[in-house]
């Protein structure tokens, strides 16, 4: 992918390499979304594991590069809706060069 | 007997430090790592200050060591609203590298393998969920189901350090103190970078920027790998969130900036990684010993930022290796409790880790500015702007050209008080 060609989050992570779990080591309880002061965790996150689509928050765990920054800004600026944990050994991404 | 003498969480510098200093003096360490294989979960930007890395690793010259370039150039740009200016630093008498850059992916794995070399355990795919206690004191780990007994424990699980705060050794974690990074990893062959940076050889540098986040608290920046250049943002969550900028949108943004483009252009990105740091440093240390337990880099929050400087690499390695010292005390003495392995406190404030985080403790108070990423970046392209442009007119004298312009970006009270805190504070 290269160039000065826009690249879309998706475009990106298509480069990144993962081998997702079955089961999401992510959690959100999408109906304290509904009220949320912020949706803190839309600015956050660098693989938009979260999104606003018809008034709800989507999450797509298999996207998650692990950093962590969703559950602080959400618990400090949201309404304390996400539960996550690391996935489980060997799996979620896998920087190749780091 | 427990099974180990020493458990680590984490097979980053930190833990990989510990482990190497304690497998070389004979001790039975086991590290577990919950990634495929050592740094395929970390991030750094990144350059390491070599120093702590030549003092563990005695037998090894940092030449031989799996640096992708050493840093001869420092560089900050500044960037205004249609233009930008760019500070350079060139030492042409240098004896020694004071940095090297590094993809951890890379140097990790590197790094681990010494550690095996030298008798050390590393099981990697196995992510470690709870410790072991007895009488108060920590006496092992549980992974994924598996238990495994040790006199001691060392957390060097990273920025996010769960473990910690499953066991209330921290407080819960502000948005104010965690800043968040997307980093981006662009190919360009070794040739092409030698010729657009002006390097040879394994020569590199290290490029700072300001001004080119939107308004928000942070930063981005540049590193020459062999045949890749790293590009990345770094910036505080709060103020992501108070201005409503997605940092994943402000990567393209950085990404596509003509100040980087001027670097990249052409090249392919082939791989798009994140990661946190913990911006606040030392103000945010947990509680870094109990019975049985030692917390070392990131997970202890030894990090600092302080303007285009950001270290945490050194103090991982730093903070690991006197980790490892303190348990070899520990280990003579078959006393693992709290107060013998207090000398790990003494040994951190008699060393770079502790001085330097105390030293720089208030940076953070200074970085908290919106001025900086905005108006003054903007100001220093507008001096520079009016200084070189000519157009027939006379101009007025370079003192009141600055004058005239700084007072009109921004309130005199401002500067006065953001120059005083720049002496101040870092
Ligand atoms: C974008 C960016 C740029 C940076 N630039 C620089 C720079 O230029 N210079 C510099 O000195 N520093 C820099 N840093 C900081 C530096 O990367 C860190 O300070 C350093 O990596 C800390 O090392 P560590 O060993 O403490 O933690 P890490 O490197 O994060 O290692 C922690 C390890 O623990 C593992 N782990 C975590 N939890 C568990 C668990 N429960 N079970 C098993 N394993 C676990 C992780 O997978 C990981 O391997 C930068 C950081 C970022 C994000
Ligand atoms: S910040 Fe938390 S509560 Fe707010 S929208 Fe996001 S997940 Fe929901």
């Amino acid at each position: 992918m290269s160039e000065k060609k826009y690249l879309n989050v998706s475009e990106r992570l298509a480069l990144t390499s993962y081998n997702p779990d079955k089961e999401s080591h992510i959690f959100v309880d999408t109906e304290k979304c509904l009220s949320c002061p912020t949706y803190a965790c839309l600015y956050v996150c660098p693989a938009k594991v979260y999104e606003l689509r018809d008034g709800k928050i989507h999450y797509n765990y298999e996207a998650c590069m692990e950093l962590g920054g969703c559950i602080i800004a959400c618990h400090q600026m949201g309404n304390k809706a996400i539960k996550w944990r690391y996935p489980k050994g060997g799996y979620g991404v896998i920087f190749r060069y780091g | 007997m427990p099974d180990v003498d020493v458990a680590i969480v984490g097979a980053g510098l930190a833990g990989l430090s510990a482990a190497y200093k304690l497998a070389k003096n004979g001790l039975n360490v086991l590290v577990i790592e919950r990634g495929p294989y050592p740094g395929s979960k970390n991030v750094s930007g990144g350059r390491m200050y070599l120093h702590a890395i030549r003092r563990l690793i005695r037998e090894i010259p940092v030449e031989n060591m799996p640096f992708e370039r050493f840093v001869v150039r420092e560089c900050i740009t500044f960037v205004g609203e249609d233009s930008y200016v760019t500070l350079e630093l060139n030492q042409f008498k240098v004896k020694q590298y004071t940095s090297g850059i590094v993809l951890r992916a890379r140097f990790d794995k590197w790094f681990a393998s010494l550690v095996e070399e030298n008798g050390g355990v590393i099981v990697t795919n196995k992510r470690v969920d709870d410790l072991l206690f007895e009488n108060g004191k920590v006496t092992g780990i549980i992974a994924e189901g598996d238990q495994i007994t040790a006199n001691a424990v060392i957390i060097a699980e990273g920025a996010n350090s769960f473990l910690a705060e499953k066991y209330n050794l921290r407080k819960s974690f502000s948005p104010k103190s965690m800043t968040v990074a997307a980093k981006g990893i662009i190919e360009l062959g070794e040739d092409e970078i030698n010729k657009r940076f002006n390097l040879k050889n394994r020569e590199g540098v290290a490029h700072a920027f300001v001004g080119i986040t939107k308004g928000v608290q942070g930063g981005g920046f540049i590193y020459t790998n062999k045949d890749v250049v790293a590009i990345g943002v770094v910036c505080l969550l709060e103020s992501l969130v108070k201005n409503k900028i997605s940092i994943a949108d402000l990567f393209e943004y950085y990404r596509l900036h003509p100040a980087i483009q001027r670097y990249i252009e052409g090249g392919k990105l082939i791989e798009y990684s994140g990661h946190l740091t913990p911006e606040l440093g030392i103000n945010m240390m947990p509680k870094i010993v109990s019975n049985g337990l030692l917390i070392a880099g990131d997970a202890a929050a030894f990090f600092l930022e302080g303007g285009p400087i950001l270290r945490g690499m050194d103090f991982a390695i730093e903070s690991g290796s006197l980790a490892a010292e303190t348990l070899l005390i520990a280990h003579k003495r078959k006393d693992f409790s709290e107060k013998t392995l207090s000398i790990y406190l003494e040994l951190l404030n008699n060393s770079f880790v502790l001085r330097d985080l105390k030293r720089y403790k208030n940076a953070p108070k200074f970085m908290n500015n919106p001025r900086l990423y905005t108006i003054y970046p903007k100001l220093i392209n507008e001096i520079y702007k009016q200084i070189m442009h000519i157009d027939g007119s006379t101009k007025p004298l370079l003192g009141k050209l600055m004058l005239n312009l700084m007072f009109k970006n921004v309130n005199p009270i401002y500067l006065v008080k953001d120059i005083i805190e720049a002496m101040m504070y870092l």
